[in-house]
């Protein structure tokens, strides 16, 4: 999956809409999980078509608007791109109900995936039943990691 | 510490075990089964446990197949780490519904619910059972929750006291290895005896925990003319943090490990996993495996050895019938029907015999495995004065992040409130400071992240420091109110309504005295000052239309919504004869003098103390008392 | 007199100082190997990993006791403390070198080198100690006079024996006077858990005796047997379990059973492919100048160093923080697995690794 010439553009994407950093992304071992996943569900061209919207909003100076105008507002590809966050941050695929196929239901796509959640270290905590923080670290406030 | 590590040679078959006449039969795997199976087999007499549940989890593959399970639900309620069967089933709370026009719920939830209000609280059948998925609070009871009759009016006192449990307790905070502040317990009223301090040092309170104590700095409240300040203090509970150098008189405290059967896993202190229920990733959390793991090991003592006396589990063997011999009133046997694959209802039949038999199934399956077995009691009460503790939840957002979702999942609480002259005419309450935020009242974090995402529109650096925002200043309190001992709330079979292996599925009735009521909506009151107290945004709301909507209830014109507490107690009750209790002060049934029921069934009251610590000091108690019946019949 | 032996507490001093460095040096090859395991996969491996790194950290702090003890200061912070893999063991080990790499049969072997037992009686003293290759390496780190013939050792366990000695020789000619360290410095149980073996104060010969038995028992063994003193699996026959991919039966271990009987237990799942194919022995100059991936692998480094910084505070009169040290652990690891799953750049297919040294 990795050497899929979309990968790359998925993992920029990714890093745009999720705010974190593609080596951040990477670093959750789980990018080709829901790049393939995302593949399974929507269609290869359905997101090949998705990446080429963004690739040429992407060098764009205000790139949050673009993306707000282009992707999230856009009847096809909102839903997906919000689906795409969830993957990130909780690891679990919701169901869009616009593909129907098999593999278009609510599930966490894979036990580590649920680890890797990037929700929990966005306020400087642990997904529950994993990463735990060690004894005592409880009592200190909070290491929210800057934006 | 020390490994808790099972021999792998306690195997038995259940040909060779229904051979063997036992001294003891044990129903259920559970803390309190375990207990009395280690204290009797440690003492070299030989015991058989039954337990309904699967048992692979013994090794640390097993726990980890338990943790990845959890991992992969999308429900992560209290039994989603472990292996569901219908042969053996376990109550989910996603299953309770709201009765429709008040007509019992017979469907497909494992509890029949007769209502009013469906019951959704729930227990594990697994080896160590719902010890697996307990949070590991354990407060003691007050030595006041041992008489509410007599000093207030409400439910029942015990045939025992406080001061007669004591040394138990102690036992039992030694097998479970409680971490806790006795000095702080002690301003609640509770007596210690001696210089006693707890296994390990208190777990450390959480920021959050300590944000809330700031803020309430001095707070007190006026009930029924008295006042009462409110402060938070740290929830003794079973789980390794600190072992106490002065514990024991000074030999300090060695705590147990992690089950497993070749020293893969550590186990560890407490790691903040925040995942006590439903499954501790690293064991630090105490479950009863730990002493099951210690009584097989009794199988390698030298005298158990030599006397061929053995100790023995037999898993996916469901209990499903008591016999009593009519010429002597004994236990003769019990039948037990035992599964193959967890998805199959093919099973075998048998029988196992002992001289003495303790059903320590919990305060449902006890009563359920009576009650199938024709034997309601003497009394009449089997199944009867169910108890659980309901929970009202008041949730908020702190004024600043408070760190919220770390840490083990309660580290502190405000217990002022769990006794006083109000106790006549409102139920008492103790109220836990939730450090995994507002999961419990509303599918917090996840549910926060949907509505940042698909109506706030977020995302980016917008959407982390959204969530910032909406879960690190997550406040919930969870106010757990007494329930007393009421006749009318029970749990009953009936034919009709069987499982896959045929057992009769347990029916639950279950309603709330004003006396809660009023209990419940004052914490909603309280909860309010606190939040006024501490500047926070009060979210709560309560949805009679939604998934919890069945524990809606008005009450003074005001609407509220208790959540079950997963505390049943009350169903097999003590009392001081055959005519007023299923059993004596050592669980001995009134009617069969060979036969024991264990287990915060046996509780005539809960307080507002979780009931597992109880349950296990009670289980000290009767392995005393059994033990001193095999040795007064031993030659016979 | 015997030169070749521990003479002296300055003697003493610096081998205990030689003992810290080494049984710091095995941590980072066996937290690597952990971290280089994809998720998931090979859980039994990376506990067993887990299981030996932080009795590591416990006979880390175990020689801390026994250097305190006598009165020492242990030191962590020289700046030639961390080795720059690959690298021979500090005690004198002069066969095979540790890297940091993957977790891979060559690795697995690595490890059960250097957890082997000890074969006993290969002390080799005076003249011919010099002749031994490596022999030098012990020289320089234990600053003693190069002319002066000493020890070799074949094993962690005859190096220990020697301090044991040492010890002995010492309290005979000092007696209690030996022991003149402030216990208040000691690292008492309630700072540490492990699976077997406490973390022992040492406040006599007793208890230095107990602290050194410990150590060698956890790492090859009691006397070279399976199970320890205490019943406890010991390092080399946790790694030969990974080996054989089948666990110890207790039950089948007899006294006197070492490397010729296998195990005879239950499966264990191995998976050498389920890996993260790290770059072995990474240097900062592996990772592109101004890229993230370097800033990590700095950051990293520093954090281990704060580390290092944190348990050398504790092992200096600050017992509690040992406490501290644990969440350290844990931000560690979670920093470390970022790393081994990104690829480098310009490199086919080889991960970053977590680097514990930075250049000077």
């Amino acid at each position: 999956m990795s050497g899929h010439s979309d990968f790359k553009l998925f993992l920029e994407f990714s890093a745009a809409i999720t705010g974190y950093s593609q080596f951040q992304l990477q670093g959750t071992g789980q990018a080709e999980l829901y790049f393939s996943t995302l593949i399974e569900v929507v269609g290869a061209g359905v997101v090949s078509e998705m990446l080429g919207v963004y690739r040429d909003i992407a060098s764009h100076e205000y790139l949050d608007e673009m993306l707000k105008q282009h992707i999230f507002a856009d009847a096809r590809w909102g839903p997906i791109a919000r689906n795409v966050i969830k993957l990130w941050y909780v690891g679990t695929w919701y169901q869009l109900d616009k593909f129907p196929n098999a593999v278009d239901f609510k599930r966490i796509v894979s036990p580590i995936a649920y680890t890797e959640g990037l929700l929990w270290r966005t306020i400087g905590a642990n997904p529950s039943g994993a990463k735990a923080p060690g004894y005592g670290s409880w009592a200190n406030p909070p290491t929210i990691p800057p934006t | 510490m020390a490994y808790a590590q099972v021999p792998l040679r306690n195997v038995v078959d259940h040909e060779t075990a229904s051979k063997i006449l036992y001294d003891v039969v044990i129903v259920g795997s559970g803390v309190a089964g375990a207990i009395i199976a280690n204290e009797l087999s440690r003492n070299g007499f030989s015991v058989l446990i039954l337990e309904a549940g699967p048992g692979h989890d013994f090794t640390i593959p097993g726990h980890e197949k338990n943790l990845y399970r959890f991992y992969s639900a999308v429900a992560k309620d209290s039994n989603a780490p472990y292996p569901a069967t219908p042969n053996a089933r376990m109550p989910r709370d996603f299953e309770t519904k709201k009765l429709v026009n008040g007509a019992p719920d017979t469907s497909n939830s494992y509890f029949v619910q007769n209502g009013p209000f469906p019951l959704e609280s729930t227990y594990a059948k697994v080896v160590g059972g719902t010890t697996m998925h307990w949070q590991g609070s354990t407060p003691r009871m007050l030595p006041d929750d041992f008489m509410t009759e007599s000093n207030y009016g409400q439910g029942r006192d015990w045939p025992i006291g406080y001061d007669e449990i004591e040394p138990y307790y102690q036992m039992a905070e030694r097998e479970m290895g409680v971490s806790g502040d006795v000095e702080s317990q002690k301003d609640l009223g509770l007596r210690f005896a001696g210089q006693y301090v707890y296994p390990m040092q208190e777990l450390p309170l959480s920021y959050l925990d300590k944000q809330v104590s700031e803020g309430l700095h001095g707070a007190q409240v006026s009930l029924d003319g008295e006042i009462y300040s409110m402060s938070v203090r740290t929830i003794p509970q079973a789980r390794n943090g600190v072992p106490n150098p002065k514990y024991d008189e000074g030999k300090g405290y060695q705590p147990v490990g992690a089950v497993n059967t070749h020293q893969t896993s550590l186990g560890e202190r407490c790691q903040g996993n925040n995942n006590c229920v439903p499954i501790c990733p690293v064991q630090a959390k105490y479950d009863a495996r730990k002493t099951l793991a210690k009584a097989l090991g009794n199988n390698a003592l030298e005298k158990n050895i030599s006397s061929g006396k053995r100790i023995d589990l037999l898993y996916q063997t469901v209990a499903s019938k008591v016999w009593i011999d009519p010429a002597t009133d004994r236990v003769s046997r019990i039948s037990y029907k035992a599964y193959g694959a967890l998805q199959s209802s093919e099973h075998k039949s048998g029988e196992v015999r002992g001289r003495i038999f303790v059903i320590a199934a919990n305060a449902v399956e006890t009563p359920r495995l009576m009650l199938a077995s024709g034997l309601p009691s003497t009394s009449g009460l089997m199944g009867c004065n169910l108890m659980d503790h309901p929970y009202l939840l008041a949730w908020g957002l702190m004024p600043k992040p408070a760190g919220t979702f770390r840490g083990t999942q309660s580290t502190g609480g405000i217990e002022e409130l769990r006794s006083g002259s109000f106790r006549r005419n409102q139920a008492a309450f103790r109220v836990d400071i939730h450090n995994d935020g507002w999961g419990w009242a509303t599918g917090s974090p996840y549910s926060d992240l949907l509505d940042l995402v698909d109506n706030q529109n977020k995302f980016s650096k917008d959407l982390r420091s959204g969530l910032v925002d909406r879960l690190s200043r997550q406040l919930l309190l969870a106010f757990m109110v007494e329930l007393p001992a009421i006749k009318s709330n029970r749990v009953t079979v009936d034919s009709r309504y069987c499982d896959a292996l045929g057992n009769e599925r347990p029916a639950i009735t279950f309603d709330l005295p004003d006396y809660v009521k009023a209990g419940l909506a004052y914490s909603r009151q309280i909860s309010r000052t606190i939040f006024q107290r501490l500047g926070v945004e009060d979210c709560t709301h309560y949805d009679p239309y939604g998934e919890v909507g069945f524990g809606y209830f008005t009450f003074a014109g005001q609407g509220y919504l208790f959540r079950g507490g997963n505390h049943f107690a009350g169903t097999h009750l003590m009392g001081h004869s055959r005519n007023d209790s299923v059993v004596n002060s050592w669980q001995r049934s009134w009617d069969h003098e060979n036969l024991y029921l264990v287990g915060a069934g046996s509780m005539c009251s809960i307080g507002t103390a979780n009931t597992t610590l109880t349950l296990a000091a009670l289980s000290f108690r009767s392995a005393e008392q059994i033990l001193k019946d095999l040795t007064s019949t031993s030659g016979t | 007199m015997n030169l070749s032996r521990i003479c002296t507490l300055v003697d003493l001093k610096y081998y205990l100082a030689c003992a810290l460095q080494l049984e710091h040096a095995t941590i980072p090859p066996y937290l690597t190997a952990m971290y280089s395991l994809i998720p998931g996969t090979n859980t039994e491996v990376a506990r067993i990993l887990r299981v030996v790194a932080v009795e590591e950290m416990l006979h880390l702090a175990l020689v801390a006791n026994l250097l305190n003890a006598v009165g020492g200061e242990p030191n962590l912070l020289s700046k030639d403390f961390i080795p720059d893999y690959p690298a021979y063991l500090p005690d004198g080990e002069s066969e095979f070198q540790v890297s940091i790499e993957a977790f891979s049969p060559r690795a697995l072997d690595t490890f059960l080198r250097i957890e082997q037992p000890s074969r006993k009686h290969s002390l080799v003293e005076g003249e011919a100690a010099k002749d031994r290759p490596y022999y030098t390496n012990l020289r320089a780190l234990l600053k003693v006079d190069p002319n002066v013939p000493r020890l070799a050792f074949d094993t962690i366990g005859d190096f220990y024996e020697a301090i044991r000695e040492g010890f002995k020789y010492l309290y005979l000619t000092m007696g209690p006077a030996l022991f003149k360290g402030d216990p208040a410095r000691q690292l008492t149980p309630e700072y540490y858990y492990s699976g077997g073996g406490k973390l022992l104060p040492v406040v006599d010969l007793r208890s230095a005796f107990d602290a050194i038995q410990l150590i060698s028992d956890q790492g090859e063994g009691y006397e070279g047997h399976i199970f320890g003193h205490e019943g406890e699996l010991a390092h080399y026959y946790r790694f030969k379990q990974i080996q054989y991919g089948k666990y110890y039966m207790k039950e089948h271990c007899q006294q006197g059973h070492n490397d010729d009987h296998p195990p005879t237990g239950p499966e264990l799942d191995v998976d050498f492919n389920s890996v993260y194919p790290i770059k072995p022995n990474a240097k900062l100059r592996d990772y592109p100048e101004g890229s993230e991936l370097r800033a990590a692998a700095v950051d990293f480094a520093m954090s281990y160093n704060e580390f290092l910084g944190l348990i050398n505070k504790a092992f200096n009169g600050q017992p509690a923080l040992l406490m501290e040290s644990v969440p350290q652990m844990f931000r560690l690891k979670e920093k470390a697995q970022a790393l081994v799953r990104n690829k480098i750049p310009g490199m086919e297919n080889l991960h970053a690794a977590p680097i514990f040294k930075l250049p000077k």
